[in-house]
């Protein structure tokens, strides 16, 4: 039932001759594909790897309860052709940043739309966009707020313009000694999650630090570090094995996490000067306190006594360590998940255990799922909203008006020109931009005799830098390949660390993403210690680099308005993340009607102050992730 | 007004409505379970009113239009065999399908057959398509019985809608910086800072008085520059209905657009203002209802509604206007206070 005769003969014609790329059938996918059939559009292409899950249906309105653990991209199909029969609509039940979706496919399009849920894929398909030369339309929603902008190669700012916000981390030893936030527990608790049953990942150890700075030089916890690395209880490889041997005796898990190593803490004296020192649990001795003022509430947002958490430890270690035996072929561990009944009991049940032993408040397991799944809330209005403003801008692209192209905000309240809706001019790029300028640069800060190349693409040239399938080769005049992209090329190389390249303070790197169609000039600098335990950071624009000698006697990094947030540390996680999160970009009100009237206190009242931190240009995007 | 009884929030209502639960909260979900909402007219803009408040799971939805369904239509609730039916009746299904949990109730009478007893029954009333004139009779009936009434309407690129809420209180959630301790010392610097609720009342006028006042003498210059064009477009199109007895027709554009220079011109000699200040070029994008400005000016308006039912936050006073053929914003103003 289109509705085309509304818009002038022009744009009819160009709607009808265009061909649309729509990436993600989630929140603001099911509201466009709507929007795109009812003006005309018809001939669609919507690709997305996910599935719909309940939480989906209080807005993804293409979906209804018989649709639950379908393909999104297939369903939002068969439901959007009943707006209309005659419309061309392909559906891709698969991640966009899979091989065959490569520059040639993109170029097929007329305009790109991202309705997606994550910094890497809006990163990936900005990159495509670049390289194809087709326009990108980018949109986020987050609560009450949302974006839309639209973004052309050489005249806009692309979406890695401008760096996005550093991420929550959390020091290793806060995580394991010294927790005093609910989110710390919940941290510890997921790695727990991973110790026994995910991927072992050495860097989230759950045993207390004995490398604690804090706790340096103290000689008794030295010599019960001697004792208990006898009981086999400290060890860092083992707490699998361990576990095994008892076959996850939930009894003897418990022991040793909320009395043994709580103990063992405890015998760690200088952490507890100027903290309430941690109170052990006993198995046989818990703390039922039930408190009376829950009435009213939905089960899930009930807090747990100690009593509970066990009951829940019980029952969910039961169910994983059972899944875990009977994991075959290549599936070696579990994976942790936000919406799996017994993964959400295990992290909930251990960090109120951990919290009541540290005397932290307690969370229920809807606070906790909120906190461990980083979910950002999504609703219908938002999400129709902001389909609606991307299919505006589509509008001015298709009829060549780019001058009239907007980044517009929806706002949870009127700004200070009175406007729930606030569009701004589009920013041009950043010639220092690390994607998008004639000649892309970085600089990446690491130690050269740590780092392995194995470290070095997984978390630096494909966690930070989104890159999907990267060759480098060492610029020292003999073409030292050290990665390839091609299948066990260098394999006997990713062991070894970038030093074993001769690669040191200064030297640079050529990196081709021969996907992305991206080249990218990377020149290390050396640092035997990065703040705060990271790995390495990365900074897009050299001119804010310090002076080494003031970054090695510890000051501070380079600010993150300049730098790319150091996206990697010593404990790293990524939080999965739930769909629609994101948004992007935030700037101050300066908008096209500051040409006609007085500039009214630009960025002191800004329409995007509800967004939060109140800093520059950030990019708050759907990694609002708690990175450790 | 939502009726006081408590409304418990079964385990299958938390699942499905988690995401918006983590926004609102509890309470306001419980206040929006209990409510029931009238929706008068199901164009594209009553479409998408249609769907977002059922997706939000309101009390009961009852659709009142008396028209057939139409082909070529922003109503994307109208499955193609359906045109030529009652329009709500075509689109009950549909509405039905987005959320089994709401109540959706259909009625096919004409709007003007309804008399006072009829809105008592609704804690909510929302009028799309309507003359003023009929706008005005049931927003007064409202008045009587305090139910808040909103009434708004896409024409082709853009939109707009007012907001009558009587007198209205609503909390607000405001960070404040944590409580000094009482010996005067400082809060610790990460200390997160403290949120409070703080309740406001606003007052507001009804559209008869709205639709009658002078913005270009009550706003102040600014204000009344920015919704200028917004105001006379949207009172042009409002008297082109009620004079015509339609809306305008992409069939008979051209002398569309002149009987609404006309109206436009009617309506700034009445109000004394310049004859040029309102280009006649806005009248080429307000044939149809374009989906995406359904959208938008429907998603405003649903969330409006849901605020208002949950008295949770700042509601909009007490006009929204969007244009998605001029300049991109959505812009609210008080007009006739
Ligand atoms: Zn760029």
């Amino acid at each position: 039932m289109a509705d085309v005769n509304v818009a002038t003969n022009l744009l009819e014609d160009s709607i009808r001759k265009s061909k649309i790329l729509v990436v993600g059938a989630g929140g603001i996918g099911c509201e466009l594909l709507k929007n795109l059939v009812l003006s005309g559009f018809n001939d669609i292409l919507v690709i997305d790897l996910d599935t719909i899950d309940v939480s989906n249906l209080n807005r993804q309105f293409l979906f209804q309860k018989e649709h639950v653990g379908k393909s999104k991209a297939v369903i939002a199909r068969e439901s959007a052709l009943g707006f209309n029969p005659n419309v061309t609509i392909v559906a891709k039940h698969d991640s966009v940043m899979n091989s065959e979706y490569n520059v040639t496919f993109f170029k097929q399009f007329t305009v790109v739309m991202n309705a997606l849920d994550n910094r890497a894929a809006r990163s990936h398909v900005n990159r495509m966009c670049l390289a194809a030369n087709v326009p990108l339309i980018e949109s986020g929603t987050a609560g009450y707020l949302g974006q839309v902008t639209a973004i052309k190669k050489g005249f806009s700012e692309c979406y890695d313009c401008n760096p996005k916000a550093g991420q929550k981390t959390f020091p290793g030893c806060t995580i394991r000694n010294t927790p005093s936030e609910p989110i710390h527990c919940i941290v510890w608790a997921k790695h727990l999650f991973n110790q026994l049953f995910g991927e072992a990942d050495p860097d989230e150890d759950v045993s207390p630090d004995t490398a604690d700075p804090e706790a340096a030089g103290d000689a008794g916890s030295v010599a019960l570090l001697n004792q208990a690395s006898e009981a086999g209880n400290v060890t860092r490889v083992s707490t699998r094995a361990w576990a095994q041997q008892s076959e996850y005796d939930p009894s003897k898990l418990f022991g040793k996490f909320f009395c043994d190593d709580i103990k063992y803490l405890l015998s760690m004296d200088k952490l507890w000067t100027k903290r309430t020192p941690p109170i052990p649990l006993s198995w046989d001795n818990l703390p039922d306190e039930s408190s009376d003022q829950q009435g009213g509430l939905i089960k899930d947002q009930k807090v747990w006594s100690p009593a509970e958490c066990v009951q829940a430890l019980v029952s969910s270690i039961k169910i994983l360590y059972q899944r875990f035996k009977e994991l075959k072929g290549e599936e070696s561990f579990l994976i942790w998940d936000k919406d799996d009944e017994a993964s959400m009991d295990f992290v909930t049940a251990c960090s109120n255990l951990r919290s009541h032993v540290f005397s932290i408040p307690k969370k229920s397991r809807f606070d906790v799922k909120a906190m461990a799944g980083n979910i950002i809330p999504a609703i219908a209005t938002t999400n129709a909203v902001i389909a609606g403003l991307i299919v505006f801008e589509a509008f001015k692209i298709l009829e060549g008006k780019w001058e009239e192209c907007r980044h517009v905000y929806l706002n949870s309240k009127p700004n200070a020109l009175n406007k729930v809706i606030a569009p701004s001019s589009l920013d041009s790029a950043n010639p220092k931009c690390y994607v998008c300028s004639p000649h892309p640069e970085v600089t990446v800060l690491l130690n050269v005799s740590q780092m392995t190349v194995q470290s070095f693409e997984d978390k630096v040239l494909r966690g930070a830098l989104h890159m999907i399938s990267p060759d480098v080769m060492v610029d020292d005049g003999k073409g030292t390949v050290l990665i390839s992209s091609e299948e066990g090329e260098t394999t006997e190389n990713m062991t070894k660390v970038l030093s074993d390249f001769n690669i040191s303070d200064g030297t640079r790197l050529r990196c081709e993403d021969f996907h992305q169609e991206y080249d990218l000039n990377i020149t290390i600098i050396h640092r035997e210690n990065l703040e705060e335990n990271r790995e390495f950071s990365v900074i897009a624009d050299p001119s804010q680099l310090q002076p080494k000698a003031a970054v090695e006697s510890s000051g501070p990094q380079p600010s993150t308005s300049s730098s790319m947030p150091a996206s990697s540390t010593k404990a790293t996680e990524s939080v999965e993340i739930d769909d629609d999160l994101d948004i992007i970009f935030q700037k101050g009100d300066e908008n096209e009607e500051n040409q006609k009237e007085p500039p009214i206190r630009k960025r002191s009242i800004s329409g995007q102050a509800d967004i939060g931190s109140a800093s520059k240009k950030l990019r708050l995007s759907e990694n609002d992730i708690i990175e450790l | 007004m939502v009726a006081k009884e408590e409304v418990t929030i079964s385990e299958a209502e938390a699942a499905l409505y988690d995401r918006q639960i983590r926004l609102w909260g509890l309470e306001a979900q419980k206040r929006l379970r209990a409510a029931r909402v009238l929706l008068i007219g199901l164009g594209g803009l009553g479409a998408e009113i249609a769907k977002n408040l059922t997706l939000s799971g309101i009390k009961s939805l009852t659709l009142l239009d008396d028209r057939v369904a139409v082909a070529n239509s922003a109503n994307f609730l109208v499955p193609i065999e359906n045109v030529g039916k009652n329009v709500v009746e075509a689109s009950l299904e549909r509405v039905q399908r987005l959320n089994p949990m709401v109540e959706i109730l259909t009625d096919t009478e004409n709007i003007t057959a309804k008399n006072e007893d009829f809105f008592g029954g609704f804690d909510v009333v929302c009028a799309t398509r309507l003359p003023v004139e009929e706008s005005i009779r049931i927003n007064d009936i409202c008045r009587k019985h305090s139910i808040p009434f909103y009434s708004g309407d896409v024409f082709g690129f853009g939109g707009f809608f007012f907001v009558d809420l009587l007198e209205h209180e609503y909390s607000e959630e405001v960070t404040v910086p944590a409580a000094t301790c009482k010996d005067g010392c400082k809060p610790k610097k990460n200390d997160p800072s403290e949120t409070k609720t703080v309740k406001h009342v606003l007052n507001y006028i009804p559209l008869q008085a709205a639709f009658e006042a002078d913005p270009s003498s009550q706003l102040n210059k600014r204000s009344w520059q920015r919704i200028k064009s917004h105001f006379i477009t949207m009172k042009s199109l409002l008297m082109f209905r009620s004079q015509m007895k339609r809306d305008p027709e992409a069939a008979n554009r051209q002398s569309d657009i002149a009987k609404l220079c006309e109206i436009r011109d009617h309506i700034l000699h009445e109000m004394k203002l310049d004859n040029q200040m309102v280009d006649s070029g806005i009248f080429e994008t307000v044939f149809g209802e374009l989906s995406p400005a359904a959208a938008v000016v429907g998603g405003v308006l649903a969330q409006e509604i849901i605020k208002a039912v949950s008295h949770k936050d700042a509601p909009i006073r007490n006009h929204f206007f969007f244009n998605g053929a001029t300049d991109f914003s959505g812009v609210v103003e008080a007009i006739g206070f």
